[in-house]
């Protein structure tokens, strides 16, 4: 009898253990060098990353006719995703024919990086003051205004002060993305540019 | 999995009753139960099919029963109560059935289960000679689908496979494959066929709630032989497989000589090609550019001319290239037990030298399954399994050479006239850098494909160990509890010796050539390279509890609860690479410049590449709690359901997003035990629902963003690059299933019909965000954004055609099942291009399988061109047609897979001799055919031909009879495109196809005793034996459509003998 309460006993005991280590036993990272970005340090090196920092605008390159190719050449240039290149380069009526191009892509992709940081530096408002803190802030700042910068000599027409296009970019100033955004005029464009710029003034180091 | 028990009640007034329950053979039958009716009580009988019980009323009436045989009542009054012999016969229904069905977890008798089940023994794997288990069963299990229609290239021997239609449309949509026990998730070649006992498919909700998140698209457990008690038997299989030459001549996307010379020629003389060093260009070209410079004579440009028009490059890579695969197995197994044990070893080796000259294979693999019943009530399993594969590369393919980057032409050759061999263009070198390499100061940069290949030394090896431990023991007559661990480890490297005079190394040096120094960093010898190892271990931990009970009432219980815990790692280690290797010493030199920027011939300049210095390790795991109850009453109604809540190391989610729980119920009627049913003879008729609800969760997708740190090569600093954006209205994808049944059997007809319905929610897919948001550049980016519906019938029948001294079975199987996608987020920004060339794109109420094509109106009679219209009017501006066409607009052409498939399995059985086949049919189906698009062909590098282009448009008139466009004088994509996906190039790809054909004969006893042999018999199987019938009149192959040639004919002749 008691034997076999016994059983009974060990078999629960053995199941509530596993269980409650069960829970436990998923925290576990599953790839070593993978993270939540939640510390300072982290929205740093997402800006450190080269990938973000040295990406070639092709369509600047070809649009400022910076080199020449011949007949031949053109007519060979290869099929497939690079295929707005060879459109550009003749400044073609339809230079993407429907598909995307890397430039705006790569181009938006840079600002969703800084707005992950400057999203996530808003927890750590109580920081402020700190150096690393205004480093990372003023450098997501600079950015984000440089890779609109980039963006707008590729993709907008240019301020002219008296016959102003409303035909900007549109953008995000932030990465939690809920609802569609909308195109903004050259001058809002540009407008943002410049106050990221000054706001970065404010916290990177004379 | 009753135990035998003795329940005995002591009161006044009893009568005793003693005896056996024994077959009509006479042995005693465990675990029989004893009604009494009058008396309401309830027995089993011993082991040894007695018992000895009592009753309340001498008039009483028992009722003997027992799983698989009739019940028979016995009146109390009229007979001997001391020694009571009741001979129950067998139930010849569905006898050929399995009795007990394994799902890995628990074995339950059929009649107790509500699901939908399939089982295959092992005679019946044993008739096909595929080298898996799971090829296996091509053909035999009803709602299975096997699809070759991804294969592409020369890799035909693969395939995907369905069951009961898709579940999802991204994420993990391979069935479970659960082996001994345990999710087996290492390839499929580690299990051997030949060790296998039985197979077991699940195909409902019932039986993948069993399983888990992972079993949405469909279970299938494997079950290895374990031994026998009380014998001993040692087995020997041997075979040995010739499989065909690959057919080089059936791919339709090549030209003759002499045509591609006059295009090519033509191309020449409009100054098409490029002359620079940095670029191949074709041999003829090259012919014609030495005339045009003068530097051959009208005779020797006319020789070597008449020479190219000659060849072919096909011939000549069937000839020295390829060859017929053949391959040999052995298998040797010991099985037998004792009183108390049982185990079953085996070792099997494996050849293979395949269809390329230069690939084979060697595998080796151990077995070795024990049980022991240490006391009463326990039993103690110990599995190991083993298996080493090698493998060499060392061959070249026809594709290889002749792509993009091979260069070779039609009119190329392996061997010259005077039997030198040959060599071929090479990509990123022109012929008269080659010619002038020692002037220049270069190598030998030429590229003989044969000189080549004797020199390639690739190897790959792979080893998998599995242990398997558990003990089951019984704590009370109704309850077992039972642990079990499973531990694998595997390990995959390869690597390769370059040698010093391979092209490898020659062109190696001369890319880095300084074209001013004339130095080359890359020292002048051999080369070893060995590629990142990978590595895999897993454990997994296993405690169940099982109670059964059988109630007085007649009614019957069977629960389980369990939980499960499984951890897997896996590691990349970094690879290497040794410069100036000496082969014969192993030495070398890995202290190369990897920072420094060398200038290379070509101009720019380049870093030597390091060998991949990361290492990867990712970690996964996963807790699961699940349970699982059964209740049979009066064994004709039956009721399930279980609940399971699995739970991952998910990364980057919200806590409660970490699991997902899936349950389900289901019930059984066995209607033919009614009164009310009509005695037919040997009639049977069970009908089954189920419904259940199981989730999937995707590892790659996170609601918050996640980057991963690296380090730089040259700089040396620590950076994060973003791997997921996050996604905050994540949801996991859900799946609710419904599966009605109904078997039966009457006479010597059996079958089932099965209809079900699948409605899978929250489907995450790679849908086109706003580029603007940034997130385009993450390929890896999903969004929850579609429904599918997936519905569909399997229907089986089955006859014994013959019964006697020859025995004839028939059965087919046909399944019909369509999916539809459902609420699909709309899209705006997709254009009709990612429709037709990426596949694979949702569109509401189409199924996810559909082929979409652009609208068909014939060739203009004026240009040969194709008909279309823009904005209703008449165009020739392909450009705005192709880019602007709505896809809303186009033609849902059909579906890739067949929604309707049917084999049908012969058997014959005379004596020892046994003859049988599969016959296939699939239809319901298209598939898109290339044809010569036109301006193809003056794409450099990438022409692409095809024999249609004898077929073009050529005159006014030709439109009548022809699709195939006029050639053009321009490569326009858009116009290119618009004839490669309209409809006038989708096929039908109905097919009826012979299968397999198997024969066997045993030797009669009589005679294989005299050799010393107890049983010896001889097989022979025929795989992928022809076509039958085919819709199309292309001579395509539908199986293949996108595949160079389709699978060869293979044919294996065994030898299988017990001692």
């Amino acid at each position: 009898m008691i034997k076999k309460y016994l059983k009974i006993l060990t078999v629960c005991v053995a199941t509530l253990t596993i269980q409650s280590c069960g829970l436990d036993f998923l925290d576990t990272k599953p790839v070593k060098n993978q993270q939540v970005p939640a510390t300072l340090d982290d929205f740093l090196a997402i800006l450190d990353h080269t990938s973000l920092n040295s990406f070639p605008s092709y369509l600047s390159m070809i649009g400022a006719e910076e080199f020449w190719v011949t007949d031949a050449g053109w007519n060979n240039f290869p099929l497939g995703v690079q295929h707005y290149q060879k459109n550009a380069y003749i400044w073609a009526k339809n230079v993407y024919e429907g598909a995307s191009a890397q430039d705006w892509d790569i181009g938006h992709g840079r600002i969703l990086a800084c707005n992950i940081v400057l999203d996530g530096l808003e927890k750590y408002a109580e920081e402020k003051d700190k150096p690393l803190y205004r480093q990372i802030k003023g450098t997501a700042l600079f950015h984000r205004a440089r890779f609109l910068y980039n963006l707008a000599q590729i993709f907008a027409p240019p301020f002219i002060p008296n016959n102003e296009s409303k035909y900007g970019l549109p953008f995000y100033l932030t990465s939690a993305i809920v609802e569609p955004t909308y195109r903004r005029s050259v001058r809002q464009t540009y407008e943002q540019i410049l106050s990221d710029l000054l706001e970065a003034d404010n916290f990177l180091p004379e | 999995m009753l135990l035998g028990l003795l329940l005995t009640t002591a009161s006044y007034g009893q009568t005793a009753v003693k005896g056996k329950v024994t077959d009509v053979q006479g042995s005693g039958i465990a675990g029989a139960s004893i009604r009494s009716h009058k008396s309401v009580k309830f027995f089993t009988s011993a082991n040894d099919g007695s018992f000895s019980i009592e009753i309340n009323f001498a008039d009483d009436t028992l009722e003997f029963a027992a799983v698989g045989y009739l019940p028979q009542k016995v009146e109390v009054g009229t007979i001997d109560l001391s020694d009571l012999t009741v001979s129950l016969e067998l139930d010849t229904r569905l006898i050929d059935e399995v009795e007990v069905v394994n799902t890995g977890y628990y074995s339950l008798p059929k009649e107790r289960l509500t699901g939908s089940f399939e089982h295959i023994g092992e005679k019946e794997l044993q008739r096909s000679a595929s080298p898996t288990i799971l090829g296996r069963l091509e053909g035999m299990v009803n709602g299975l689908q096997f699809d070759r229609s991804g294969q592409s290239r020369e890799n035909v021997n693969g395939f995907s496979f369905r069951i009961r239609g898709l579940s999802t449309i991204e994420s993990d949509r391979v069935p479970l494959i659960v082996w001994d026990g345990f999710p087996f998730e290492g390839r499929l070649e580690d299990i051997n066929p030949e060790n296998v006992q039985s197979v077991t498919v699940l195909k409902d909700a019932a039986a993948s709630s069993i399983w888990g998140a992972r079993a949405g698209n469909g279970v299938i457990v494997i079950t290895s032989k374990s031994g026998a008690r009380e014998q001993v038997a040692l087995n020997y299989v041997g075979n040995t497989t010739v499989m065909n030459v690959p057919d080089l001549f059936y791919n339709p996307n090549r030209l003759e000589a002499p045509v591609v010379m006059d295009m090519q020629k033509s191309m020449f003389l409009k100054g098409r090609y490029q002359e620079q060093d940095q670029i191949q260009l074709p041999e003829y070209v090259e012919l014609l550019i030495q005339h045009r410079d003068g530097l051959i004579d009208e005779t020797e440009f006319a020789r070597q001319q008449e020479l190219l028009k000659g060849r072919d490059f096909r011939r000549e890579a069937t000839e020295h290239l390829y060859r017929k695969q053949v391959g040999q197995q052995h298998n040797v197994t010991i099985s037998g037990g004792g009183k108390m044990s049982k185990f079953f070893l085996s070792g099997f080796y494996q050849d293979e030298a395949a269809t390329v000259v230069g690939n084979d294979s060697r595998n080796l693999g151990f077995t070795a399954n024990n049980q022991f019943n240490l006391f009463k009530g326990n039993e103690v399993s110990v599995n190991i399994n083993y298996t080493s594969q090698r493998a060499r590369e060392n061959g070249l393919t026809f594709n290889e050479l002749s792509n993009a980057v091979g260069g070779a032409d039609i009119y190329s050759t392996l061997v010259l006239e005077n039997s030198d061999f040959a060599t071929v263009p090479r990509y990123g070198v022109r012929q008269t850098v080659i010619e002038n390499a020692e002037a220049l100061g270069l190598m030998d940069w030429s590229y003989s494909p044969l000189m080549d290949r004797a020199l390639l030394d690739n190897q790959s090896n792979r080893n998998a160990l599995l242990l398997q431990f558990g003990v089951k023991q019984q704590l009370l007559p109704n309850w077992s509890i039972q642990l079990r661990y499973q531990y694998g480890n595997n390990r995959a490297e390869s690597q390769d010796v370059y040698d010093v005079d391979s092209y490898y190394v020659r062109d190696f040096r001369n890319r880095y050539m300084d074209p001013v120094t004339k130095q080359s960093p890359i020292p002048n010898g051999s080369i070893f390279q060995m590629d990142p190892v990978q590595k895999t271990t897993q454990g997994r931990v296993r405690l169940q509890s099982d109670f059964n009970k059988d109630f007085q009432w007649d009614g019957g219980l069977n629960l389980l609860v369990g939980a499960e815990l499984s951890r897997s790692e896996q590691w990349m280690e970094p690879g290497s690479i040794v410069y100036n290797y000496d082969k014969e010493l192993w030495t070398g030199n890995a202290s190369l410049d990897f920072s420094k920027l060398y200038a290379l011939w070509g101009g720019g300049m380049a870093r030597i590449p390091s060998p991949v210095v990361s290492r990867r390790a990712s970690s996964g795991r996963d807790v699961s709690y699940y349970g699982n109850m059964s209740y049979t009453h009066h064994k004709k109604y039956v009721v399930s359901g279980s609940l399971r809540w699995d739970g991952s190391n998910l990364f980057g989610v919200k806590a409660n997003q970490k699991g997902t729980p899936l349950w389900s119920i289901g019930a059984a009627w066995t209607v033919s035990d009614e009164r009310f049913f009509p005695k037919l003879d040997n009639g049977y008729l069970k009908i089954r629902a189920t419904y259940g609800v199981a989730g999937n969760m995707d590892r790659s997708q996170s609601s918050y963003p996640t980057i991963s740190y690296i380090v730089n090569s040259i700089t040396n600093r620590t950076s994060a690059s973003l791997g997921h954006p996050g996604n905050p209205l994540l949801r996991w994808e859900q799946v609710r299933m419904v599966n009605l049944g109904m078997d039966w059997q009457t006479g010597r007809l059996s079958g089932s019909i099965e209809p079900y319905w699948k409605k899978s929610s929250d489907l995450l897919g790679n849908v086109l965000m706003d580029p603007t948001t940034g997130t385009a550049i993450f390929s890896n980016y999903k969004m929850n954004y579609a429904d599918m519906g997936t519905r569909g019938v399997d229907i089986k029948l089955a006859a014994d055609v013959l019964k006697g001294s020859v025995d004839w079975t028939v059965s087919v199987l046909y399944s019909h099942v369509t999916n539809r996608v459902d609420n699909f987020v709309d899209n705006t920004i997709v254009n009709s291009d990612y429709y037709l060339a990426t596949g694979r794109i949702p569109r509401e109420g189409s199924s996810l399988d559909a082929l979409y094509a652009l609208p068909w109106h014939g060739l203009s009679p004026e240009n040969g061109l194709p008909i279309i219209f823009v904005e209703g009017e008449p165009s020739s501006d392909y450009t705005s047609f192709y880019q602007g066409f709505d896809p809303l607009a186009l033609l849902d052409a059909g579906v890739t897979v067949a929604p309707n498939f049917l084999h049908l399995q012969n058997q014959l059985q005379f004596k020892g001799f046994s003859l049988g086949g599969i016959i296939g049919m699939r239809w319901g189906h298209v598939f898109r055919r290339s044809s010569m698009y036109p301006g193809a062909e003056l794409a450099y590098p990438g022409a692409e031909y095809h024999r249609d282009y004898t077929r073009r448009w050529q005159a006014p008139g030709d439109e009548q009879h022809t699709i195939v466009p006029a050639s053009v004088e321009a490569l326009n994509v858009n116009l290119l495109n618009t004839f490669k996906y309209s409809s006038a190039l989708v096929e039908k790809a109905d097919v009826i196809r012979l299968q397999q054909i198997n024969v066997s004969y045993d030797v009669p006893t009589s005679w294989s005793s005299k050799a010393g042999v107890k049983r010896l018999s001889a097989f022979a199987n025929l795989n992928n034996v022809g076509i039958l019938w085919r819709a199309n009149n292309e001579r395509i192959d539908p199986d293949f459509p996108n595949a160079d040639y389709p699978a060869p004919f293979q044919f294996t002749l065994g030898l299988r003998l017990q001692l």
